[in-house]
């Protein structure tokens, strides 16, 4: 019985209650699986960053954001220290994300692959100066390091070379990323979305 | 304790009340059993307690739910957690931390009592539920029954007034249900708490309650009283319960106790009757044989020298505890596990022959959480994907949607089905395919008595048109009730094979409340009014004056 | 179930101290050959960090999660010893490809800092259980909030792990391949993973109903069931570790 005007949730809204807080460890957590089902299943991607770009889907780019950079933080804590320096990207990804979402980036597949461009843009700009800092530039994918010798033997200057050889992996990788978790964000139950939606489900009383 | 006034409520985005007028008292140390149809209520009643209704799910409030005498509509949910402690149905999903101790301790935590109080608390409830031992165990490494005592640990560990506890038992299997009764009612005994209890499975309860309140299916109060009264009015109910109101006795028996009490006043004795014949094997072939099966599992054998025919038409059922080998003895027949030695021979070929796609087309098999195989956004959508993915035509869909009764769910959610429509939504997407075999992990978890039998009815039409029905459950009395082999497995052996009469009566853990009641190969009430030659059997869903 | 996470379980001195301590370690430690920018000083705390991973009884565990990124730091000295922007010097050919002194020099630089960097996080991972290093993190002031959210990650995975096998033989069983070419395996993804979120979006339900029932949120402090983790040595290592990240400044400073 939702009546009433429904406002629209603006760009920035979250609305912030224990199922949000939940919801970013699930994110993480998706982030993780569908990562290890990618190298299950041999596929040359990461795909590991499904659950930010899911919950920035499903509660905006803020729930994003903090999924993303709690992954890479976590992931650090445990297995990958490294892991810590690709914060920013991590964050760029579940803003972004978000930001598409709100947009109305997310209502038909076409559109999504243009959301899953700018994200894929979004973590190349933000990626490939940490590359250079701490590789040289290198991202270590062996399709994309490769474009970058043969970039930088030709005299092109290394950092190009170097947001190529991340744009290389990341344009599948986030493009396919976000038609995934677009593809899971469809198929969820209303009944489940619309706790996180804005201005429904508030408390009434009647008596 | 608790005073509910005019409670009626709405969850957000549905067309009908989930409770409506609803008026209700309960006082101090009373045990109360809240019985009715799934989609009564009995949930969301318990959440009313404890404000989750409506701080946390939102929706219309209208009325007052007094607590202690606190107000939940002013009051938070943390706050009224200090006085309802609350146990849901699921195990796995309450466990919150990663160590029991920490689990028990962690309300404690954020309610903010000092370390020396959390301490005591913590010991305190872990001595009462008898789980001192398990104290640094990790939740994960823990079984079911396990899980749910420390999930009733760290409920009681705040010292609450009131327990709430939705369908606790409903996710184990009969010997950890028994466990955790058994608990409640010490724990009634000894601490005079005041107990709600949501349950489907009345026959345990009913006994051990003093009070039965029961919620009709558009969630109203229907009735509320002492058990003995209420017990005959059940919409579905527990076979004492019948066989009392078939013999027409009032007041109708709660216990296998009070149960033989009755039919010895009568002089109802049944002849043990000549020892079940051994049901001969049936005369075709069978659909699957395993011949002399041995599935290593880490550093034992999950199955040892297991071998088992199964024949189209009939329902078989397969028994016995978790870890017995049920679910590898399944997944041997749909070939997602390979024997390490023995054979596997489906439809007259040995399994290895045969491709995953042959093998996918001959067995459908439908797990333990039906959940776990529905991702589309509609029911037909996903009677879709088996299809293509078997390259089938689509004229069977709409046959299979009518058949299973969800042609008017067809464009549904599956998750936004109930559960016993949801399986059925799981259970088509495997029979649109026309599978001969069909495999079921452990159906009936969670499905009220009705859904069972509708389940149990399903499963005999399907088995009539020629499929071979494998079913693993620990549900005695569905056993009883639909199969017409059952195979018992122990530690990774078959011990035992035939007809239900054959298998289930006399053995201690497996046999039926009636069983208990007459002995002999009496499974049913059926079969006892069958033996007695007694005329009316009441349906099973007699109608509720 | 195996737990999330490089933690081993082992009595050793380093395995008590408190994770704090190790924390604070761990970053300075770290962060010195970036302060530093010295291949000799990496070097040094290179070998400091091997010392305690010795005294924590896990060097072999160590050096065989770092064997995983060997093939990584191998493309490393090759693409750079090529393309290095200072190359000037060539060393060895191969075939057609020629390696530059300076391009190899700068590869083992940042070779050793990657390494340098694993190490001191080894030190603090490897003898540290995370949930203890959170529950200290929330004592030294993270918000509860937080310190849940990174909990219960260490816990979905796991019990999500499994999930994902039970999902992928339901979905075999339904004739889907998980074998075959990559669009094959490509659309294998979406039923594997739909249940699965879907299943976990439905749990989370229920946990953050579980944390309600539980008082989580509760206004006031909150309070600690475990003792705080204390050690005599605590406060010595902390000082000594930020001595050596402001040595490093000191030395980036002078030299």
């Amino acid at each position: 019985m939702a009546t009433g005007a429904q406002p629209r949730a603006g760009i920035w809204t979250t609305r912030w209650t224990t199922l949000t807080l939940v919801l970013i460890p699930v994110g993480i957590a998706i982030n993780f699986v569908g990562k290890f089902v990618a190298q299950a299943l041999k596929l040359p991607l990461w795909l590991d960053s499904i659950g930010t770009v899911l919950a920035a889907f499903i509660a905006g780019p803020w729930v994003g954001a903090l999924t993303g950079a709690l992954n890479n933080i976590i992931y650090g804590l445990t297995v990958d220290p490294v892991s810590f320096w690709y914060f920013i990207t991590s964050v760029g990804i579940g803003l972004s994300a978000g930001i598409m979402a709100r947009l109305g980036f997310i209502r038909t597949t076409a559109r999504a692959v243009v959301a899953g461009l700018v994200v894929a843009l979004v973590a190349t700009v933000v990626s490939f100066p940490i590359n250079i800092y701490l590789w040289g530039g290198q991202t270590g994918n062996v399709w994309g390091d490769a474009l970058f010798t043969a970039l930088t033997l030709r005299g092109v200057p290394l950092w190009l070379a170097s947001f190529l050889d991340e744009l290389a992996v990341d344009l599948p990788d986030k493009v396919l990323t976000v038609l995934i978790a677009f593809g899971l964000f469809k198929a969820l139950p209303r009944r489940l979305l619309s706790q996180f939606q804005l201005g429904e489900g508030e408390l009434r009383h009647t008596a | 304790m608790i005073r509910i006034e005019q409670l009626i409520y709405r969850y957000p985005h549905q067309s009908r009340d989930a409770l409506s007028s609803v008026c209700w008292q309960v006082e101090e140390g009373e045990f109360v059993l809240l019985a009715g149809a799934s989609g009564s209520g009995k949930t969301t009643l318990l959440r009313c307690l404890n404000g989750l209704v409506p701080h946390f799910h939102g929706g219309s409030f209208g009325g007052r739910v007094l607590v202690a005498g606190l107000d939940t509509r002013v009051h938070s949910t943390a706050r009224l957690s200090r006085l309802v402690g609350f146990v849901a149905q699921d195990p796995e999903a309450q466990g919150l931390l990663d160590c029991v101790a920490d689990e028990i301790a962690f309300g404690l935590e954020n309610l903010g009592y000092d370390e020396r109080a959390i301490r005591v608390r913590v010991e305190e409830a872990l001595d009462l539920l008898g789980i001192a031992s398990l104290r640094n165990r990790r939740l994960a490494t823990l079984s079911g029954g396990e899980r749910q005592r420390v999930a009733l640990a760290a409920a009681l560990a705040a010292r609450p007034h009131i327990l709430a506890l939705d369908e606790p038992t409903s996710q184990l299997d009969p010997w950890a249900a028994e466990s955790i009764l058994d608990v409640l009612r010490r724990l009634v005994d000894d601490l005079g708490l005041t107990i709600v209890l949501a349950e489907q499975r009345l026959e345990r309860v009913l006994g051990l309650c003093s009070r039965v309140t029961l919620l009709s299916p558009d969630g109203r109060l229907e009735r509320d009283g002492p058990p003995e009264e209420i017990a005959s009015e059940l919409p579905w109910p527990p076979p004492l319960i019948r066989l009392g109101l078939a013999l027409g006795s009032r007041p109708v028996p709660l216990t296998v106790k009070q149960a033989r009490e009755l039919v010895h006043n009568r002089g109802l004795v049944l002849s043990p009757g000549e020892p079940v014949r051994s049901a001969g094997r049936p005369a075709d072939p069978p659909a699957v044989e395993l011949e002399r099966v041995w599935v290593r599992a880490g550093e034992r054998w999950a199955l040892e020298d297991v071998s088992l025919a199964v024949y189209p038409g009939l329902v078989t059922i397969l028994m016995g505890r978790n870890g017995a080998g049920k679910t590898t003895l399944l997944r041997q027949i749909v070939g997602l596990q390979k024997p390490d030695r023995g054979r596997v021979v489906v439809l007259g070929r040995e399994i290895i022959h045969l491709s995953r796609a042959e093998l996918a087309r001959a067995v459908g098999y439908v797990p333990q959480h039906p959940s776990s195989m529905l991702f589309s956004e509609s029911v037909r959508e996903e009677l879709v994907v088996t299809l293509r993915a078997r390259g089938h035509q689509e004229d069977e869909l709409e046959w299979t949607l009518q058949r299973l009764g969800l042609a008017e769910h067809a464009a549904r959610h599956p998750y936004d089905l109930s559960g016993g429509e949801r399986q059925r939504a799981a259970l088509a997407a495997v029979l649109v395919g026309r599978p001969s075999i069909l495999l079921l992990d452990e159906p009936t978890r969670g499905l009220d008595p009705e859904r069972k039998a509708d389940l149990g009815r399903l499963l005999r039409r399907v088995a009539a048109d020629g499929c071979a029905v494998v079913v693993a459950t620990h549900d005695v009395e569905f056993a009883a009730g639909w199969a017409d082999r059952i195979a018992l497995l122990a530690e990774g052996r078959v011990i035992a094979e035939g007809a239900p009469a054959e298998v289930l009566a006399g053995t201690l853990a497996y046999s039926t409340q009636i069983n208990r009641v007459f002995g002999g190969p009496y499974l049913t009430v059926e079969d006892v009014l069958a033996a007695v030659g007694h005329a009316p059997v009441p349906p099973a869903s007699a109608e509720v004056g | 179930m195996r737990p999330v996470g490089l933690y081993v379980e082992r009595r050793s001195p380093l395995h008590a101290l408190d994770p704090i301590t190790k924390l604070v370690y761990a970053v300075c430690l770290a962060l010195v050959p970036f302060v530093a920018g010295d291949l000799r000083v990496t070097f040094v705390a290179l070998a400091g960090n091997l010392a305690l991973l010795a005294v924590g009884r896990v060097v072999r565990e160590g050096l065989l999660a770092l064997a995983g990124v060997g093939f990584f730091l191998a493309t490393l000295f090759l693409v750079q010893g090529m393309v290095y922007p200072g190359n000037a010097t060539p060393l060895v050919s191969i075939g057609p490809l020629v390696l530059y002194r300076e391009g190899l020099a700068y590869a083992v630089w940042l070779t050793a800092r990657f390494i340098n960097l694993t190490l001191s996080a080894f030190v603090l991972l490897f003898t540290t259980r995370p949930a203890d290093l959170v529950e200290e993190l929330v004592r030294a002031g993270l918000p509860p909030r937080a310190g849940y959210v990174l909990l219960s990650v260490l816990q979905i995975i796991p019990s999500m792990a499994a999930r994902v096998s039970v999902i992928q033989d339901a979905q075999r069983s339904r004739g889907m391949e998980t074998e075959g070419p990559i669009w094959v395996r490509m659309r294998a993804l979406l039923p594997v993973l739909g249940p699965l979120v879907i299943s976990s979006l439905v749990a989370m339900q229920e946990r953050a109903l579980a944390l309600e029932v539980r008082g989580f949120g509760a206004p006031g402090p909150r309070t600690f069931y475990r003792p705080p983790w204390r050690h005599r040595i605590a406060w010595p290592v902390r000082l000594a570790a930020v001595s050596a990240l402001l040595g490093a400044l000191i030395w980036r400073l002078a030299g």
